[in-house]
């Protein structure tokens, strides 16, 4: 059983056009198809008009490719055409037939009684003699060809992109496998849409539903993602296909992977496929164009305007959301992409949470509505059953009453389907998208595809064109179909004969060849890899290098090139690539790390001295001239000295090691800097800091302390101690003792032993480090300005010998520090009553927060010692006992409490307490 | 405290060396007004203690009571803010613009003009001016340079800059001839000689004569080099036992490179010295010094026939490498240059 309602125009009109001009010169597309393509079915299409009688006796056809909910069969006729026809299984066929006997003729077969089929064929038809008619009085008579439908109306009162641009799904030159996917995943919202039966194989079984609710982004993100590569890589395994993918639905009815993405670069017809599959389908395609609609507010308003309304105008057809060029929605405005993402959420998760309680689970009733303008009849019971649904489900966004509660929120589920196109994939804002949009990667078009449609656009423009010439136009263009046409409509403006002179000569042309953006790793590939020709010209080598060799020139698309203009040709294409690429300073960072290696000889240095002039002779250009013209050159001359035959590329990462190196370094340095007093930062610049400061204030920090109780040293060990504790006061250093875990703690204590000479010292340090792995705790300077003195890789045997303290003398001179600080940190002192229990008494009475300036006019404590900045200094307890002893009165303790306070500040007395 | 910031002396009158520049600065500074002036010299001469001297000069001891601060403020075009640390007393405000990397334009432009718009509170008694030192002039972009120049005499009357910096090579010509340059050259060798004994004899330790001599040698006019290094060996060996000195240790380091470059030229070696040349880098080690170490090394075991080869490629990649802006292609270049000269003179 062959034919839906929907192809069945457009086969009819495609029909007839062959029969026009059956006997066009279409054999070329035929044979190539033929070759592998195998005959399957001889199908026969009967049917009468007022016109004609169009009989097809054979055609070649594709294998069935199943896909998604239906059956498809691909059926290519000699001449060229591309139909597809869903089978229809016969099972569906006998249950409907039990079902309801009556109906099978207008309900199955056709769907469509045919009487009123015949009507549209004659309707179609004399519109179609009208615009004939047409075309005759304006004498032009193009030979008309078919897969072109609507040619020469108003002549060159458009573009010839829009003018030939494919009406129906047949004329699309993109990869037919992935149409029928992308078509497929359309047909998946039949249900939801209009409302058509559920194919119940589809459907998620709840135990899968629940897996994808527990965690819901995983699960169905990686479900979709292993869905998606197999739409990428495999069109031939159909059958494994159909096993993965059979539960494409939700229990709700909706398709699992709520949106798809195509990408693809520029002028490979994903527009077009969206908006010619959107039609066939049998919605309104709504455009919103991400490049226009930035910002998040407007794209919410449209975006939701066009998933919940339709138009009043179009045929009453649902919408199907078109979201071109969403790559263009960057960085800063992600806020669209978070809504879509939202949306997908949302509704991956409703659909999740249902519970069917039929065979056929309710549409959602705007999807039931919509499909009321279809013609389908079975809508009504479905209604039904739906407000039942809508009872029983446990989300608590989704509240549809009744037929006409139309409710939506930002929470809608998302009930019709979106295309999202982009060229990039990889743009970071699409990141969260992709994971969960079904992706389909767009290919250039097949070349014998492409060129046939060339042809048929050269005959009717009158362009006269051999295939070569053409062929040489889809290299130079790399099967960008939009500038194919482009080209051919500026070259028609100029002359009505393309040959390959025009092409060729490139003063006289102005196509340039499209920017194919390389991979950066290819370029370097390209640039150290020994053209062929070079070989052939230099070395005369063998042919098994030439072998292996030409699979480079291949690779790049290239005009046909003789021998002796070979090299220049290669480094042409070099040129070519390395102007495409945008990232000059990868690029040149790339060939920097990786020309040394692959440097074949090089015994006078010559080479590498010139390869290393041209990379300063680059960075020179970068300041000088802004543009990239000059550095772009350095690659070619590096790829003139420097080539091999398999080259080793890298990915540059050293120079943006020594960056982040160097700031950290940086950092420990400022930090260092950043409380240092000031009559020091003055003097001491950080580049002498760098230079000429570190390395003996490291000596002088690591003084060799005697490990012993520091009461037991003697005055000059005492006396060196103390200094070494002002210094570190005054630089504002200290260790601090710091866990470390087992791996980080080895090396600088292996470090340790390399560094020092004597074996005893090397034992003991032995020992040291196996005390450390225990205590598994280190004294760190801090800031650790002593890690500026490593240098790697640096042969012990000469290195500077820098003394390393051991564990335990950084926890004398640790400890001797922290002893050191309580006269330093005299400045919030506690003077405390010496008499405990008086204290106690007294507690109530004493005020809790007494501000520094009560302090100093407090009249008993006469004697307060400031030092300069008006901090107290400490006087030590017999003196504060002596100026307390007189006093009068009862002993009142207080205590100072250091801070900032941004109360109202007021003089009280002491004597106010009490 | 160290005994570089110990034995600092804090007036132009107790200068150890240099006497001629302390006079001229006494007797600039009595007859009551200078123009700006611009002090140069090598690292560890004494500029900065020579600066600092006239402010107590001019000022009295209260000059010296410093604060920091570290101030933002807005780019005045766009939104972004740019941090900068000054150091200030009552009479004066120094900065480093280079801090503020390409704002340095910014920085200077308000800075001054917010310090010269007012005059000092205190104008009668004192120098009815205040004074911006700026520190490592030569570090400025041209652009703040030349904000520099207009800025210097608009705000003339209640400002003086003092410009500090280690060369005159990269300050621009009008910024040059607006300021009285004051040179103040590394002290000899016996000047630095005397210095450590006086420290010595303050510390009470003894300083055997040779070692004060390497010190003095080693330290290659760079008192605050040499002091430091005199207490890291009193620290490390005291009583001193050998005289000997360990070098810096990234000069030491580029010892090795070089020694790296005489064992083999390829350009596998060149890949290892790579290497090294970027921890050098990574130590912020400025990349001017690395070509001028790498370059006294080399001579230390270098033919007299070449060097003048040699001498002219490292000038060469070294004015290059002020141009560009990835010292790392260059240093490698002037490498790759001297390994290949070394294998032709060789063969």
């Amino acid at each position: 059983m062959l034919g839906t309602k929907r192809n069945l125009n457009e086969t009819d009109d495609r029909f007839n056009d062959e029969n026009v001009d059956s006997n066009n010169n279409n054999n070329n597309n035929n044979n190539s198809n033929g070759s592998k393509r195998f005959k399957t079915n001889l199908i026969s299409f009967e049917k009468k008009s007022n016109t004609a009688t169009t009989s097809i006796t054979s055609t070649t056809s594709t294998p069935v490719i199943p896909l998604g909910s239906q059956k498809r069969i691909n059926i290519t006729s000699f001449s060229g055409h591309r139909i597809t026809r869903v089978i229809k299984s016969q099972n569906t066929e006998n249950i409907s037939t039990s079902l309801s006997k009556s109906n099978i003729l207008f309900n199955d077969l056709l769907k469509k009684p045919i009487n009123e089929i015949l009507e549209e064929i004659e309707n179609t038809e004399s519109l179609k003699l009208k615009s004939e008619l047409i075309k005759n009085s304006n004498s032009l008579t193009p030979t008309k060809s078919k897969g072109v439908e609507e040619l020469a109306k108003n002549k060159d009162n458009r573009l010839w992109v829009d003018k030939y641009a494919p009406s129906s799904f047949h004329d699309l030159l993109s990869d037919t496998t992935m149409n029928l996917e992308v078509l497929n995943w359309l047909e998946l919202w039949d249900h939801i849409v209009f409302g058509k039966p559920l194919p119940k194989n589809l459907v998620m079984p709840s135990t899968f539903g629940n897996n994808g609710n527990n965690n819901n982004n995983s699960g169905t993100g990686g479900y979709i993602n292993r869905f998606n590569s197999k739409f990428t890589t495999s069109s031939n395994s159909n059958q494994q296909h159909q096993n993965q993918g059979q539960y494409l639905l939700q229990e709700d009815g909706t398709p699992i992977a709520k949106i798809i993405l195509l990408t693809g670069g520029p002028g490979l017809g994903k527009t077009t496929l969206a908006h010619v599959l959107a039609k066939q389908a049998n919605y309104t395609p709504v455009e919103i164009n991400a490049s226009e609609d930035r910002s998040g507010e407007a794209f919410e308003s449209k975006l939701l305007s066009a998933i919940e309304m339709k138009s009043l105008f179009n045929d009453k057809k649902p919408n199907c959301l078109i979201i071109d060029e969403i790559d263009g929605i960057s960085g800063r405005d992600n806020g669209p992409i978070e809504l879509l993402i939202k949306l997908i959420d949302n509704s991956l998760k409703i659909g999740n949470t249902k519970k069917s309680t039929g065979g056929s689970t309710g549409a959602k009733k705007s999807g039931g509505k919509d499909g009321e303008s279809s013609d389908n009849e079975e809508e009504d019971d479905e209604y039904d059953e739906e407000e039942e649904q809508s009872e029983n489900g446990s989300s608590t966004t989704k509240t549809t009453k009744g037929k006409k509660g139309k409710k939506k929120g930002f929470t809608t589920r998302l009930l019709r389907p979106i295309i999202c196109i982009c060229n990039d994939q990889y743009v970071p804002s699409l990141r969260k998208l992709r994971q969960k949009a079904m992706v389909f990667d767009f290919q250039a078009p097949k070349k014998h595809e492409l060129l046939s449609r060339l042809k048929v656009i050269c005959s009717n423009e009158g362009l006269t064109a051999s295939d070569a010439t053409l062929n040489s136009l889809i290299d130079m263009t790399g099967s960008d179909i939009r500038a194919c046409i482009n080209s051919l409509q500026f070259i028609k403006s100029k002359t009505s004969v393309l040959n390959s002179d025009i092409l060729k000569n490139k003063s006289n042309i102005v196509i340039g060849q499209k920017d194919m953006e390389k991979g950066l790793v290819e370029i370097w590939n390209n640039i150290f890899k020994t053209s062929t020709v070079n070989n052939k010209n230099n070395n005369n080598s063998n042919s098994n290098n030439n072998n292996n060799n030409s699979s480079v020139l291949s690779k790049i698309p290239s005009k046909k090139s003789n021998e002796s203009s070979g090299g220049n040709e290669y480094l042409n294409q070099l040129d070519f690539q390395i102007g495409a690429c945008n990232q000059v300073d990868k690029l040149l960072d790339g060939v920097y790390e990786n020309f040394l290696t692959n440097m074949s000889s090089d015994y006078t240095m010559e080479k590498t001295m010139d390869c290393l002039d041209w990379m300063v002779f680059g960075d020179q250009m970068l300041n000088i001239h802004a543009d990239e013209k000059y550095r772009s050159l350095v690659p070619l001359a590096v790829h003139q000295r420097c080539t091999t035959y398999s080259p080793k590329i890298q990915l540059p990462h050293s120079d943006y090691d020594n960056f982040i190196k160097k700031k950290s370094n940086t950092n420990i340095k400022d930090s260092f800097y950043s409380d240092l007093p000031a009559t020091i930062y003055s003097y001491l610049t950080k580049k002498c800091f760098v230079i000429d400061f570190i390395y003996p204030f490291i000596d002088i920090l690591s003084l060799p302390v005697r490990v012993t109780n520091v009461q037991l040293y003697s005055q000059t060990e005492k006396f060196n101690l103390n200094r070494l504790i002002e210094i570190m006061k005054f630089y504002r250093l200290s260790y601090k003792l710091e866990k470390v875990n087992n791996f980080n703690k080895q090396l600088p204590q292996k470090k340790l032993i390399d560094v020092l000479d004597g074996d005893d010292e090397e034992s003991r340090h032995k020992k040291l480090n196996q005390q450390t792995q225990d205590v598994a705790m280190q004294y760190k300077l801090e800031p650790p300005i002593d890690s500026l003195l490593y240098f790697q890789n640096q042969d012990p045997k000469t290195m500077v010998k820098h003394i390393r303290l051991s564990h335990s003398q950084k926890q004398i001179i640790s400890i001797a520090v922290q002893q050191y600080k309580p006269p330093q940190k005299s400045t919030q002192p506690t003077v405390t009553n010496t008499d405990e229990n008086q204290k106690q008494k007294e507690q109530s009475k004493k005020p809790t927060i007494i501000t520094s300036k009560e302090e100093f006019k407090k009249p008993l404590v006469p004697t307060v010692l400031k030092d300069f900045f008006g901090r107290v200094i400490q006087t030590s307890p017999e003196t504060k006992k002596k100026t307390m002893g007189p006093t009068p009165g009862p002993n009142i303790k207080y205590r100072f409490q250091e801070g900032f306070t941004n109360a109202v500040k007021k003089t009280v007395y002491v004597k106010d307490f009490l | 405290m160290l005994w570089i910031d110990k034995y600092k002396p804090t007036s132009l009158d107790k200068m150890d060396y240099h006497n001629d520049i302390s006079i001229n600065l006494k007797n600039m500074i009595k007859s009551g007004d200078f123009p700006h002036l611009l002090v140069y010299g090598p690292s560890g001469a004494g500029k900065k203690t020579r600066i600092l001297a006239v402010l107590q000069e001019i000022y009295g001891p209260n000059a010296l009571k410093l604060k920091i601060d570290h101030r933002t403020f807005k780019h005045p075009t766009s939104s972004k803010s740019i941090q900068i640390t000054t150091i200030s007393s009552h009479y004066h405000i120094e900065i480093n613009p280079g801090e503020a990397g390409s704002y340095d334009r910014v920085v200077i432009q308000t800075i001054i003009k917010e310090i010269a718009q007012s005059p000092p509170i205190d104008s009668a008694s004192l120098g009815a001016f205040k004074i911006v030192i700026l520190n490592e002039v030569d570090k400025l972009s041209k652009d703040a340079q030349h904000a520099l120049r207009r800025t210097m005499e608009k705000y003339a009357t209640f400002c003086r800059l003092i410009l500090c910096c280690d060369s005159t090579a990269k300050v621009i010509d009008p910024i040059k001839s607006r300021c009285l340059g004051i040179r103040v050259p590394a002290p000899s060798q016996d000047d630095i000689e005397k210095v450590l004994y006086k420290v010595a004899t303050a510390e009470k330790f003894d300083l055997p004569a040779k070692l004060a001599v390497n010190v003095a040698k080693q330290s290659g006019g760079n008192l605050r080099y040499a002091l430091m290094l005199l207490e890291s060996q009193k620290a490390k060996q005291y009583p001193f036992q050998s005289s000997e000195l360990p070098l810096l240790d990234w000069e030491n380091y580029i010892g090795q490179i070089v020694k790296d470059c005489f064992e083999e030229q390829s350009p596998t070696r060149l890949s290892i010295v790579r290497g090294k040349l970027y921890e050098l880098l990574g130590h912020c080690i400025p990349p001017e010094l690395i070509f001028k170490t790498l370059l006294l090394e080399i001579f230390k075991k270098l033919d007299h026939d070449m060097k003048f080869e040699i001498i002219h490629w490292a000038s060469y990649y070294e004015h290059r490498s002020q141009i560009g802006s990835k010292p790392i292609f260059h240093l490698e270049a002037f490498i790759a240059k001297f390994m290949s000269i070394y294998k032709k003179y060789n063969q």
